[in-house]
């Protein structure tokens, strides 16, 4: 097996983003490649599952990406890169991020690698989760805001409440934050996920936490089933019966459904008020990413990734159409 | 059509015009060529008995009904043709507005589903919100709780202010008590005082 192959079979998808247009889809992976997919040249023809430009972004693995409406921003073990969509676009590729930002090393100088971006449109921020704090980063200045302390434990995934200054983390320590922009000295709430098991030690962690676009419920999940709360009473409304030892790495709402990814080969749809809908088999072993295209109604397909360079793409929820593959 | 006579055609003129309208369908070719070759045979022969003159020119006959039948046929053809081809051409007009009619349905329901979705969407929810509300107490229930809570509270407000009150009372009663015992005292220490000189007593 040459280096190439090698690469390739080592090759996880740790992310998945839309561009605001609609028009590409985003991958990045564990070797700091990012891969451009065209969907409209995808949806056209069988022989164009490739992406049609990819760059190393950086040197090592990328976890994050995040996009607003002018730049991509992508995260993992070199900080926080941003490339703008206009030279994405013209197939050159971002070879020279328009910015790059190191997150500050903390006092046990251990440098942290950035899990989670989120972008919050209302401040013009980035949020940033690097380690055990979060960040917000103004996208113009390039500086660090507001700095946000309170987890004990490595934050996993971050995500912005829409219509609101505020946003949620979810960390290794087995809780969710929910902080407001302003508040800096501690979260304005604290969700503990629910102990499974009954052991002194406490296993729970959280490994994604989303909200939906009204910015009224929330799911989150990790170790533990995945939840949904209600944010306006911060009341726990349900929570998704998921077999104890699957884990749950990502989470997303759409077309009022949500559909949950982890550590198994189906991905789950569920109904909005926690009942299954269905298990959609794809064809990884281990689900990191999953990301619908609600911009473009033209382009309206889900997009799988997880261990392996492959992404499924689903044009109807019930069956996998076909995969691209990023090499 | 004419059934003109030809006065003067030479082999080649023939043969040119055969050449002519070489790529039609070769039976009526055949047959007009033959048809001219019989013709000019006949012309031209001589010493034909009457049987024979009549057989050549009733199959000369024959030749051209065939060839005026094929005409007509063919004549037919292009009308049929034609009428098929406006036929066609109305169908096609028809489909064209059917499908247009069909699309702004298509598109309706569209809609409708998407509406439906979010309808359903909005159930799901609210059954969500239903369940956590299940989870707290009824509020009518709730109201009494509080409601009998305050009576309660009243009423032991009201015990505490007269017990108060029967407090006062009663330290003052002891208050004056006190004092008439004192003055008592007082009286019979200056009584006895006068009497005799015995110890007086420690209150």
């Amino acid at each position: 097996m040459d280096s190439g192959n090698l690469q390739r079979f080592y090759t996880f998808i740790y992310d998945l983003q839309f561009s605001p247009c609609g028009k590409y889809l985003t991958a990045c992976d564990n070797f700091g490649y990012i891969s451009i997919f065209s969907l409209s040249k995808v949806l056209d023809s069988v022989s164009n599952r490739n992406p049609f430009c990819k760059w190393q972004a950086s040197k090592s693995s990328l976890y994050c990406l995040a996009s607003n409406a002018k730049l991509l921003f992508s995260g993992g073990n070199e900080g926080v890169k941003g490339w703008k969509w206009r030279t994405i676009q013209k197939e050159t590729g971002g070879n020279e991020p328009l910015f790059h930002f190191i997150p500050p090393s903390n006092q046990q100088k251990e440098f942290s690698d950035v899990n989670g971006i989120a972008v919050s449109n209302e401040n013009g921020v980035l949020y940033i989760a690097s380690g055990h704090v979060a960040y917000s980063l103004d996208i113009e200045t390039q500086q660090i805001k507001e700095t946000y302390n309170g987890h004990s434990d490595y934050i996993h995934s971050i995500c912005t409440r829409p219509d609101s200054n505020q946003f949620m983390t979810g960390s290794e320590d087995g809780t969710v934050k929910i902080w407001d922009s302003a508040q800096t000295l501690e979260a304005v709430h604290t969700i503990n996920s629910e102990r499974k098991k009954s052991n002194g030690k406490s296993s729970q962690w959280i490994g994604c936490v989303t909200v939906d676009s009204t910015g009224e419920w929330m799911v989150f999940g990790g170790s533990c089933s995945p939840t949904m709360y209600k944010l306006g009473s911060m009341s726990c409304a349900t929570v998704f019966d998921v077999p104890q030892k699957i884990t749950t790495q990502t989470a997303i709402f759409t077309s009022g459904r949500i559909i949950t990814g982890g550590s198994e080969s189906d991905i789950r749809h569920w109904g909005r008020n926690g009942d299954p809908i269905s298990r959609v088999p794809t064809s990884l072993s281990h689900v990191f990413s999953i990301a619908n295209n609600s911009s473009n109604s033209q382009y309206e397909v889900l997009a799988v990734s997880g261990d392996s360079s492959d992404i499924d793409i689903y044009t109807h929820f019930g069956y996998k159409a076909f995969s691209l593959s990023s090499y | 059509r004419t059934r003109g006579v030809i006065v003067t055609m030479s082999e080649e003129a023939v043969i040119r015009k055969r050449l002519a309208v070489e790529g039609d369908s070769g039976q009526d070719d055949r047959r007009l060529t033959g048809l001219l070759k019989t013709f000019l045979k006949w012309c031209a022969a001589e010493n034909l008995s009457q049987e024979e003159n009549e057989a050549t020119f009733q199959k000369m006959l024959f030749t051209l009904e065939q060839v005026e039948f094929a005409f007509t046929r063919s004549e037919l053809v292009v009308a049929m043709n034609h009428d098929e081809e406006l036929r066609y051409e109305s169908l096609v007009t028809q489909v064209k507005e059917e499908i247009e009619v069909i699309q702004l349905q298509i598109k309706a329901l569209r809609d409708d589903l998407t509406n439906a979705r979010e309808v359903r969407q909005h159930r799901q929810e609210y059954d969500a919100m239903a369940t956590i509300i299940q989870k707290h107490p009824a509020r009518e229930l709730t109201k009494k709780n509080i409601e009998s809570l305050q009576n309660k509270l009243q009423d032991l407000t009201r015990r505490l202010t007269e017990l108060a009150e029967q407090l006062s009372l009663r330290r003052n009663q002891g208050h004056l008590l006190v004092l008439a015992i004192q003055q008592l005292m007082d009286n019979s220490d200056k009584q006895s005082g006068d009497n005799d000189t015995s110890t007086p007593m420690d209150i």
